[in-house]
């Protein structure tokens, strides 16, 4: 089934934070890891979830300046989709000792 | 295909439901408590009915929700569904925004007649849940010798 004949739906989506980077949280109940797509390009994250029996999810998302895009990763179980996003190395905050 | 399934606790659910909307409009807390900010309610599931000739499927989205926390029990002609979703926030983490919610359902369904109820099997894949409802056996035709 191609794209365009899918009704698409927004999944629910939270936003977290750590010192370490962002968590993305976002319902895709059906959806199976090898139906997943998540694709980033520049600061835009792009999350096509199909589920195989007409629909699917979609969502579009801008990520900060301050996370690595390149370092996404992707983790899918019991219908909830979790994306880290580490933060910049130059963006953690470091303390600097005064000699 | 709902005319089978007549949903004993539609008033409470109506109620939970409108609980949710008066939440939304004032933008109040969630009733987990856990969201200050803004957010867009995810309501709970909304169950999905089918029926065919093998007889009746529910099935509810429940992403998120663990096994042990779905409930489903079958007693005199009726289903009952107990589903609880909790959300966690992992540790050393803060929410910044959020559109996910925790909610607790609870459905008492009295099953279609012809329903074999002994034989009522439930799945739980990729945070959905699936209840098949076959049918009874149709008794075989059979022809009956006439004995003089």
């Amino acid at each position: 089934m191609s794209n365009e004949e899918i009704r698409w739906q927004r999944p629910a989506l939270d936003v977290l934070d750590s010192d370490q980077g962002m968590l993305l949280v976002l319902d895709v109940p059906g959806v199976t890891p090898e139906a997943l797509d998540v694709e980033v390009e520049g600061k835009q994250l792009q999350v096509r979830a199909p589920r195989g029996d007409g629909s699917g999810f979609r969502r579009d998302l801008q990520l900060p300046d301050d996370v690595d895009a390149d370092g996404i990763e992707a983790k899918l179980s019991d219908g909830v989709l979790r994306l880290t996003l580490p933060r910049r190395a130059e963006a953690v905050r470091c303390r600097i000792e005064v000699v | 295909m709902l005319a089978p399934w007549i949903d004993v606790d539609e008033a409470f659910r109506d109620a939970m439901a409108l609980r949710r909307r008066m939440d939304h409009l004032l933008g109040a807390r969630g009733l987990d408590g856990r969201h200050g900010l803004r957010t867009l309610p995810a309501d709970a599931p909304t169950l999905t009915f089918t029926e065919d000739e093998a007889g009746w499927a529910l099935v509810a989205d429940l992403p998120g929700v663990a096994r042990e926390d779905v409930e489903l029990h079958v007693e005199g002609g009726r289903l009952e569904l107990g589903v609880q979703r909790r959300l966690e926030v992992p540790e050393g983490h803060r929410v910044r925004y959020a559109e996910r919610r925790a909610w607790t359902l609870r459905r008492v369904l009295r099953l279609p007649e012809g329903a074999d109820t002994g034989a009522v099997t439930a799945s739980f894949r990729d945070g959905v849940l699936r209840v098949e409802v076959p049918r009874v056996a149709a008794p075989v035709a059979r022809r009956i010798e006439i004995r003089d």
